[in-house]
C-alpha cells in the first residue's frame, strides 16, 4: 500500500530508460540472474543456418505460427462398445502404468461425460502431453473401470474413436 | 465499478459511533493488517491459527502501522491513503483522526508506547523518519506530530516495531535479521546482535514476558525471541498467514499461552452442516496420529469456516471420478493413510444440513492406500452446487457431526449434474494454465513475460450440446511492471445477448462483487474481470512489484471467480476453442507510453497473438511503435518478427525474474518458435527451465 506513490514517480524513469513501462526500470539492463555469453561464430561453409537470436526481441516467428501451445482433439465413445447402457467417459493426461495396472491421475482430467448411447468431445491437449488415457465407468451396475492409451502422434486435428 | 470509489460511503458507514465499544481487557491474541485493501485477522501467536476478524467493508481501507494502545484499549492503524490515523473499537469500527505536522508519506512501521500514550510512526528515507503522535487527549500537543529523528539518521530496512511491555524501548528486526533496541526519548538505537534469520518481518509483537515475535512476510513464519537474553536468537515458534504487506499489533501485557497446540482436525463446510466446535462440529483428534485421509491432516483450533480466512485444509483424501448424478453410480477414489472406518454424507436435498438419511457410505472398513468406491447418490438429488462430508475413523457409527478421537474429517463442494452433461477443462480438472503479457504494447519490452501473469481454469459444462455455463477461475500470479491494466476475458462465438448477464457473477478473493461482470455493449460475451488489477495487488514492502524477484514471494491478493450462466440455445460447436480471449486493456485515466497523447483508457487493448479486439479499441492504434498488426489479413498484436505481447502456456507456469529474458529462463523456448512449435513441445515445464532464472515459490 506504499507503493502506489512510489510508481507513480518511478513510472518517470521507466519512460526514459527504456521507453516504456513493460518490466522496465532504471537498471533494466542488469539482468537478476547471471545470462551466458552468447557469441556468435559464422560459420562460412553452411550460411544459409540462421544466426541464433541473441534476445527474444531478436527472434523471428515463422508465419505458419501463432505460438499455441495445446492442439484439438475429436473424441468418440460408444456405449454398446463396453455392452453397457450408460457409461461415464474421463479423458485424462496424466497417469502410470505399472505391471499393466494403471493409476490414473484425475485432477488432470480434459473432458468427463456421461455417453449415453453416444458422446463427441473435442478437448484441448497440452502441446507437451505424450500421451492420453480414456477411463470408462458403468454406472447401472458397479464394474472395475476400463482403461484406453494412446500415444501422442504429435500431429495436429487428431480424433480418438475410444471402442 | 471500482472499488475504490466506495471508500467516502464506506468508511461513513463503519464510522465508530459516539459510545464506542473498546476491547474489554488486554487480549492475548495478535492482530495483522495485510494486502492492499487492509484485511485485518486474529491470530494466535501459539498457533499460527488465523480468522478474518474485520467486516467486508474493510477491504477498502489501505492500513499500514498497527498499533494497540494500553492507554484506551483500542487499536489505531495509519491509512496510507488519507494521510489519517484510524482508531479501530472492538467491534471493528473505525473512526479517522488527522494528525497534524505528519509529512505527507507512507509510514510502514509504527507502534504506541506502554509508558506514555503517543503512537510512534516510521519510515526510513531522508525526507521521512521517526515521529511520535500524542494521543492523550487531555494533552496540549494531541494528535499533533513531531520528528523524533530523521530517516536519515536512523535508517533501518524494518517493517514494523513494538514496544517492550516494561523497559519503554522498542525493539524492531531489520531484514538482515538484526534485531534493534530502540530508546525514542534519546532518539538512540543500539543493534544488540543477529538473530538468526532474515527476511521482511512485517509483524512483530511483544508478551509480558519480554519475548518478541516477528513474523515474516514471506512465509508466514512466526518467530520468538527472548530480548532478556544477552545474544538473542529467533527460533520457530508457530506457522501464520504469508503475504507482502503486513503489520502486527498486541497487547505487549498479555501472556502468549503456549498450551494452545491445537490437536484437532476440523471440517470446511458453512456451519449449518455443524462444522465449529460452537456448532458441535465434526471433529477428530489426533489419537496415535497414524489415522488419516491423504498425504496428511492439519490440525486447527476451531474451522475455517468457508469464506473466512483462506484455509489451509489438507483436503487431499477423495477424488470424485465422474459426475454425482441423481440415482447414478458416483465412483471416487479415497487414500487412507492406516485401517479405518470411512463414513460419507451428501446434502442431497440442499437444506444445508446432512440428514441421517443422507448417508451414502456407511462404516465401510478401508485399510492403507487407494481404494476405487462409489456410492448412488438417491433418486431425489437436487442438481446444484451442495456439500459432502467425509470422515475415516477407527470407531465406527460416527454421525455427521461431533467428535471422535482419531482420524480425520473433509468436506467437499460439489456440483450434482443432470445424467447428460458433458464437462470440459481447460488445462484439465483440477490444473492451472499460464497468460503471460509483456504491457508495453505497442512498444517492445524485456519479454521477462511478467509484466501480466494470471493462472487460470476454464471449466465448460455443456448439455444435449448447447452451452449451459461457463467458469473461469484463477489468480493473479504476478505483476512485474507499473502500468495500470484492467484484465478481462471475451468468448468469441456467444453473443452477449445468450447469456444471463444479471445471473453472471465475479467473486474476488471470496467475496461476490455486487455488480455484473458482463460488458454490456460488447457483440461477444465478455467479463471484465479487473478495472485495474493495482487496485488489489501491490509490490508490497521493499519489493519493486509483485512478486517477480527473489525474497519478493508474497502470498496471493488476488483471486477471482466468474460464473456465467448460458441461457440461449448456443451450441458448443460455436464457441471459439479454450483458452477463448483472454485480454488486457488500459484502466481509464492513466497513461501509458509516449505513443499516447492521451491517457488511451479502455480503446487500449493487448490480445494473444492474432486474436481481433473488441469493438471497444482504437483501430488506428495498430501500426503504432512496434506493433505490425495487419487485420487485413487478421494478423493482431504481432511486431515484424511475428512476436505477441502475450502467451499462453497451458501449465502452471514459473514465469521468469524480473528483467530475465525468456529465452535464459527457458532454454529451449526459441528452438520451439524456430520450429513452428513442432520441436521441444515441452519448453515450458518446469525441468526444462533454468531454475535460478525463474520465479519460484
Amino acid at each position: 500500500m506504499k507503493t502506489q506513490h512510489l510508481m507513480i514517480s518511478s513510472l518517470t524513469l521507466i519512460l526514459a530508460a527504456c521507453g516504456g513501462g513493460g518490466g522496465g526500470g532504471g537498471e533494466a539492463s542488469a539482468p537478476a540472474a547471471e545470462q551466458p555469453t552468447v557469441t556468435t561464430t559464422v560459420v562460412e561453409e553452411t550460411p544459409t543456418i540462421p544466426k541464433e537470436a541473441a534476445t527474444t526481441a531478436e527472434l523471428v516467428v515463422p508465419s505458419n505460427y501463432n505460438l499455441e501451445q495445446d492442439y484439438d482433439l475429436t473424441v468418440t465413445a460408444s456405449t454398446s462398445s463396453f455392452g453397457a447402457s450408460s457409461a461415464h467417459l474421463s479423458i485424462c493426461t496424466d497417469y502410470t502404468e505399472e505391471n499393466g495396472e494403471i493409476a490414473v491421475d484425475f485432477s488432470s482430467c480434459l473432458v468427463k461425460t456421461n455417453i449415453a448411447p453416444d458422446v463427441t468431445a473435442t478437448v484441448a491437449v497440452p502441446g507437451d502431453v505424450e500421451s492420453l488415457v480414456a477411463v470408462i465407468l458403468l454406472l447401472d451396475t458397479p464394474a472395475e473401470p476400463i482403461y484406453r492409451t494412446r500415444q501422442s502422434s504429435g500431429e495436429p486435428a487428431q480424433s480418438w474413436i475410444v471402442e | 465499478m471500482k472499488p475504490k470509489k466506495l471508500i467516502p460511503a464506506l468508511l461513513l458507514a463503519s464510522a465508530l459511533p459516539t459510545l464506542a465499544t473498546p476491547f474489554s481487557s488486554c487480549p492475548d491474541e495478535a492482530f495483522l493488517i495485510q494486502d492492499k485493501y487492509a484485511q485485518l485477522y486474529g491470530i494466535q501467536l501459539s498457533t499460527g491459527f488465523y480468522q478474518n476478524v474485520a467486516p467486508t467493508e474493510w477491504t477498502d481501507m489501505e492500513l499500514n502501522a498497527l498499533a494497540f494502545n494500553t492507554h484506551d484499549q483500542y487499536l489505531y492503524a495509519y491509512n496510507d491513503k488519507l494521510r489519517a490515523i484510524v482508531k479501530i473499537d472492538a467491534e471493528y469500527r473505525t473512526e479517522l483522526l488527522f494528525p497534524s505536522d505528519l509529512p505527507d508519506h507512507d509510514f510502514i512501521a509504527g507502534d504506541i508506547a506502554v509508558a506514555e500514550n503517543a503512537y510512534y510512526v516510521y519510515r526510513k528515507g531522508s525526507d521521512k523518519g521517526l515521529y511520535r503522535i500524542s494521543l492523550d487527549p487531555t494533552a496540549a500537543d494531541f494528535l499533533k506530530a513531531s520528528q523524533v529523528i530523521t530517516g536519515k539518521a536512523f535508517e533501518l530496512d524494518i517493517f514494523d516495531l513494538s514496544f517492550h511491555p516494561y523497559d519503554g524501548m522498542a525493539y524492531t528486526v531489520d531484514k538482515d535479521g538484526d534485531l534493534w533496541k530502540i530508546n525514542v526519548a534519546t532518539a538512540t538505537a543500539i543493534n544488540v546482535g543477529n538473530t538468526g534469520v532474515n527476511g521482511y518481518f512485517g509483524g512483530t509483537y511483544f508478551d509480558i514476558n519480554g519475548n518478541l515475535y516477528i513474523a515474516n512476510n514471506s512465509d508466514g513464519y512466526i518467530y520468538r525471541i527472548d530480548t532478556q537474553q544477552p545474544t538473542p536468537k529467533a527460533e520457530l515458534f508457530s506457522y501464520g498467514p504469508s503475504s507482502s504487506n503486513n503489520d502486527g499489533a498486541r497487547c505487549p501485557l498479555a501472556p502468549v499461552n503456549v498450551s494452545e497446540v491445537p490437536d484437532t482436525d476440523f471440517g470446511s463446510a458453512p456451519d449449518s452442516y455443524g462444522t465449529s466446535f460452537a456448532n458441535n462440529g465434526a471433529r477428530h483428534g489426533r489419537g496415535d496420529g497414524t489415522l488419516y485421509l491423504g498425504e496428511a491432516v492439519n490440525y486447527e483450533p476451531d474451522a475455517y469456516l468457508e469464506g473466512g480466512a483462506s484455509a489451509t485444509e489438507q483436503n487431499d483424501g477423495v477424488a470424485l471420478i465422474n459426475n454425482i448424478a441423481p440415482y447414478r453410480y458416483t465412483y471416487f477414489e479415497v487414500t487412507a493413510s492406516a485401517k479405518g472406518e470411512l463414513n460419507i454424507w451428501g446434502d442431497w436435498n440442499q437444506n444445508g444440513v446432512f440428514d441421517d438419511d443422507e448417508q451414502v457410505i456407511s462404516d465401510k472398513t478401508i485399510d492403507a492406500g487407494k481404494h476405487l468406491i462409489h456410492f448412488k447418490a438417491p433418486k431425489e438429488t437436487l442438481l446444484g452446487e451442495t456439500w459432502l462430508r467425509v470422515r475415516l475413523s477407527s470407531p465406527d457409527h460416527v454421525t455427521a457431526t461431533g467428535g471422535v478421537a482419531d482420524g480425520e474429517v473433509e468436506d467437499y463442494k460439489v456440483t450434482v449434474e443432470a445424467a447428460d452433461t458433458l464437462t470440459t477443462f481447460y488445462p484439465g480438472a483440477n490444473r492451472y494454465a499460464t497468460l503471460a503479457f509483456e504491457d508495453n504494447w505497442p512498444l517492445t519490452g524485456d519479454y521477462d513475460m511478467n509484466d501480466v501473469v494470471i493462472k487460470y481454469n476454464i471449466k465448460t459444462v455443456t448439455v444435449a450440446d448447447n452451452i449451459a455455463s461457463i467458469k473461469i477461475s484463477g489468480h493473479v500470479a504476478a505483476m512485474g511492471a507499473s502500468y495500470h491494466n484492467g484484465f478481462a476475458f471475451r468468448i468469441p462465438g456467444l453473443p452477449t445477448s445468450g447469456i444471463n448477464s444479471l445471473a453472471t457473477t465475479l467473486t474476488v478473493n471470496g467475496f461476490l462483487q455486487p455488480y455484473s461482470p458482463v460488458e454490456p455493449e460488447r457483440r461477444d460475451a465478455t467479463v471484465i474481470i479487473a478495472q485495474d488489477l493495482q487496485d488489489y495487488v501491490t509490490s508490497g514492502e521493499a519489493c519493486k512489484y509483485y512478486r517477480t524477484e527473489d525474497g519478493c514471494g508474497s502470498g496471493i491478493q488476488m483471486s477471482f471467480e466468474i460464473n456465467i450462466p448460458v441461457s440461449g440455445a448456443i451450441k458448443a460447436d460455436d464457441i471459439d476453442e479454450f483458452p477463448f480471449d483472454p485480454f488486457l486493456f488500459a484502466t481509464e485515466g492513466y497513461e501509458r507510453n509516449y505513443v499516447f497523447g492521451e491517457a488511451p483508457g479502455r480503446r487500449f487493448e493487448i490480445h494473444l497473438k492474432d486474436k481481433a479486439p473488441t469493438e471497444a479499441f482504437q483501430q488506428n492504434f495498430f501500426g503504432r511503435g512496434d506493433d505490425a498488426s495487419d487485420p487485413a489479413r487478421d494478423e493482431y498484436f504481432v511486431n515484424e518478427n511475428g512476436m505477441p505481447w502475450a502467451l499462453n502456456i497451458p501449465y502452471d507456469w514459473n514465469h521468469p525474474l524480473e528483467y530475465m529474458d525468456i529465452k535464459w529462463a527457458y532454454p529451449q523456448f526459441h528452438e520451439h518458435v524456430t520450429s513452428s512449435g513442432t520441436s521441444n513441445k515441452g519448453w515450458y515445464k518446469k525441468s526444462n527451465a533454468r531454475s535460478k532464472n525463474i520465479f519460484r515459490k
